[in-house]
């Protein structure tokens, strides 16, 4: 359960980072555009969330398997930020704090 | 009246879209049919004489051949069908696949079978 | 193709294949999808369909549940040639014991005598008759009715053409990157369109592997050709794809029919042994201990863990053996070499498919990517209507071609779930001694499907879709609580004891009851694409209804 809340976390803060470096959904989000910077930077971050979700999964079993499990989780972790950005995009941010909190509580939680 | 000859390269006539009726062309169905029954067998056909190739050219790893023919063959088919549907001509088409399962079918034959 | 036979380029010739390779045998494809879906926990659907097994909760220990298994067996089967003992798990609430003769290959998958015990007092328990899970498993690749061969060639073809479809839909889908998020609720036929989207690339993944790897389950009979050129028969490559992840054996000759009977002797405690292979693997469930040549000189124990070792290698689960007399364990086999690397895709790919020892978490992740892609096929279906509408309506009369797919879809999609609804409960409702009462429970499903179909064809689309969507909503929430009332478990029984196969199978339930009643108030408050157009006055009497 544990693995399973850090992988999700850190794949929904991967999409919600990669959603944020387009245009369309940082004028959902935010009302405005970014500029190229924070883009970039943003989708950076997402990547980066993403292949860390892959690492911590990848870590705790057999490598086919978790693959596959990541596989999963990104499935999961695209249709709960989709969904968000559909119906409650201006909440996205508190979306991505809560992940971030629930991740570092769960990392914690030894 | 020169545009209206022209046509765009490779390309016969447009053909009448409708009937009087208002339903398809009988000429456009049969296209249609022939398109899936040449992506369905040729391409099965295609597929079937990749797996003999690459079985027989692997043999003498039994099992690696048998499931590396095999996930090849179904490739090869699916590329096949989608092939059939990308190019314009139905004669290219089945040419095409013609020509693959003939060459395909000769190195089978090359790797002894 | 167009009408016309003018010249096109890629992505539209893509974009005609994908309608029609979808849409030619979608409602087959829905129906293999979602079958297939629920066919992941088909061990859990049986266990819901046998409520005679509820009563068993196992103690929470293995070791006690090992001892309970070997103190019937050692009463009732003491000189039996092995004993193989399935201790209850995540997915199941029953200890099944296979008893088999002296003269039984003890690894073999079939055969013996299968015996199911409650967990806690080892007593052996009936069942009713059911097909169970197993139904809507073999209903997913054989359907129902059919010669076999036939059967799995139609489902072949489906497989193939719905692999054709997820490859043109993705040469079709221009910005895949870019509308990866794109969802526009509200917005009639964009928005069914961006569902069709959204819930084929979220779990394209899952979508490429399941079908690849349908096509590849079907070899034995659609494609042999590779396999047939360098084997006599299938049994042998199977034999061989076995080999290449077993480990280095010394007693490979421990086979079934050259074991002679040793002299009798005390067996060692079984429940020491469980607690040790269980310290061994740091609390990795146990899924089965065997017993060979219990109470002799030659007892050997195998203890297999419930999880396999890799989707890459088939079959191939950690295993620790121990000696029979005095519980110690022997020295591991050699680890078996990895599988080479076409062996291991294949594998890979087919055991995904099929779950096969997978734990409970990946098995969740593969039914829900499931659950996503027959959405995806549904709104696919759904959506070929949506956009053809508004030229239906200005024909004045909807096409017989285009009132087929409408009845067929509200058929294929909400019958299908009203039919299984159905199976569920003739397996309630039926007598439990009845005779046949497991074919009677498929005809019910056969039956109920058969009805939505005829309802889906007298009624108007908007009415048989309203109609049907209420039926299978109110059918499914009040499955959990027809369960208590005909002899199962109630749920809130289950979870509180951990009986976590039989829960599972209700807040499903739950959850399709939900997803059906939301749907249901979505589209009548909708009122039709057509009650927007009325100011053009082009409106057909029964959509505005």
């Amino acid at each position: 359960m544990r693995l399973f809340i850090l992988v999700w976390c850190a794949c929904a803060l991967g999409f919600m980072s990669l959603a944020v470096s387009m245009h369309r959904h940082q004028e959902q989000v935010f009302g405005k555009c970014l500029d190229r910077v924070r883009s970039r930077i943003a989708a950076a971050a997402g990547w980066l969330f993403l292949f860390l979700g892959l690492a911590l999964c990848v870590r705790a079993g057999a490598p086919s398997n978790m693959i596959s499990y990541w596989a999963g989780v990104l499935t999961l972790a695209a249709l709960v930020v989709g969904l968000c950005l559909a119906y409650r995009a201006r909440q996205l941010p508190a979306l991505a704090a809560i992940a971030a909190i629930v991740a570092i509580a769960a990392a914690s939680v030894s | 009246m020169t545009n209206a000859l022209r046509t765009s390269a490779g390309a016969r006539p447009a053909a009448p879209a409708r009937t009087a009726a208002g339903g398809l062309a009988l000429r456009y169905r049969l296209a249609v049919l022939y398109r899936f029954a040449l992506a369905l067998a040729g391409g099965y056909a295609c597929a079937s004489v990749t797996a003999m190739a690459i079985a027989a050219a692997f043999a003498s790893h039994r099992a690696s051949a048998a499931a590396g023919a095999t996930l090849a063959a179904f490739l090869v088919h699916a590329a096949a069908f989608i092939w059939v549907f990308m190019v314009h001509s139905a004669a290219k088409a089945t040419a095409g696949m013609a020509a693959y399962g003939l060459a395909i079918w000769a190195l089978f034959l090359y790797a002894g079978a | 193709m167009r009408p016309d036979f003018k010249p096109e380029g890629p992505r539209q010739a893509m974009s005609w294949l994908h309608t029609w390779s979808g849409l030619i045998l979608g409602w087959l494809l829905f129906a293999i999808f979602l079958t297939g879906t629920l066919s992941f926990f088909h061990q859990e659907i049986t266990a819901w369909m046998k409520p005679e097994l509820h009563r068993s909760v196992p103690p929470p220990d293995p070791a006690q549940q090992a001892r309970i298994a070997v103190d019937y067996l050692q009463k009732r089967h003491p000189d039996a040639g092995s004993w193989t003992i399935q201790l209850p798990n995540e997915r199941s609430n029953v200890t099944v014991v296979t008893v088999r003769g002296q003269d039984e290959d003890p690894r073999a998958r079939r055969g013996g005598t299968r015996i199911t015990l409650d967990s806690a007092t080892g007593e052996p328990l009936a069942s009713r008759d059911t097909r169970g899970g197993a139904f809507l498993f073999r209903f997913h690749f054989e359907l129902y009715g059919l010669p076999r061969i036939w059967a799995r060639w139609i489902v072949g073809v489906a497989t193939l053409f719905m692999f054709v479809a997820i490859i043109s839909g993705i040469i079709t889908h221009k910005k895949i990157f870019a509308d990866f998020f794109t969802f526009r609720p509200g917005k009639g036929q964009r928005s069914w369109m961006d569902a069709h989207n959204a819930t084929a690339v979220l779990a394209l993944p899952f979508h490429i592997m399941i079908t690849f790897s349908g096509l590849l389950l079907l070899m034995f009979t659609i494609m042999p050709w590779g396999v047939n050129q360098v084997y006599e028969n299938r049994l042998q490559f199977l034999q061989d794809q076995a080999r290449t992840v077993a480990p280095v054996s010394q007693d490979s000759g421990r086979g079934g029919a050259r074991r002679v009977a040793g002299a009798p002797a005390q067996l060692a405690d079984l429940g020491a042994i469980v607690a040790d292979a269980g310290r061994a693997w740091q609390g990795a469930p146990i899924g089965s201990i065997s017993v060979i040549a219990p109470n002799t000189a030659r007892a050997q124990v195998e203890v297999r863990a419930l999880h396999g070792t890799s989707v890459a290698a088939r079959f191939s689960y950690p295993i620790l053996r121990y000696d029979g007399l005095t519980g110690a364990r022997l020295p591991e086999h050699a680890a078996a070499p990895s599988p080479p690397a076409a062996v291991a895709v294949y594998n890979a790919l087919i055991t995904l498919h099929e779950g096969r020892g997978v734990d409970i978490a990946l098995r969740w992740l593969l039914f829900l990517s499931g659950i996503v892609g027959s959405a995806m096929v549904a709104s696919g279906l759904v959506l070929w209507c949506v956009k053809r509408l508004p030229q239906q309506q200005k024909r004045g009369a909807k096409s017989f071609g285009y009132r087929f797919v409408e009845a067929a879809n509200a058929a294929a999609i909400a019958g299908l779930a009203i039919a299984c609804a159905a199976f569920f409960y003739a397996n309630r409702l039926l007598p439990a001694d009845m005779a046949g009462r497991a074919d009677y429970e498929i005809h019910a499903f056969f039956i109920a499907w058969l009805a939505a179909l005829a309802y889906a064809c007298v009624r108007p689309a908007r009415q048989a879709w309203l109609g049907l969507l209420a039926t299978a909503g109110a059918a499914y929430a009040v499955l959990p609580v027809l369960n208590p009332l005909t002899g199962g478990r109630a749920l809130w029984d289950s979870i509180v004891l951990g009986q976590w196969a039989i829960a599972s199978f209700d807040l499903a339930c739950m959850a399709f009851a939900v997803l059906f009643a939301f749907i249901f108030c979505k589209l009548r408050r909708h009122g039709g694409i057509a009650a927007r157009k009325d100011a053009r006055g082009g409106m057909l009497a029964e959509e505005a209804a």
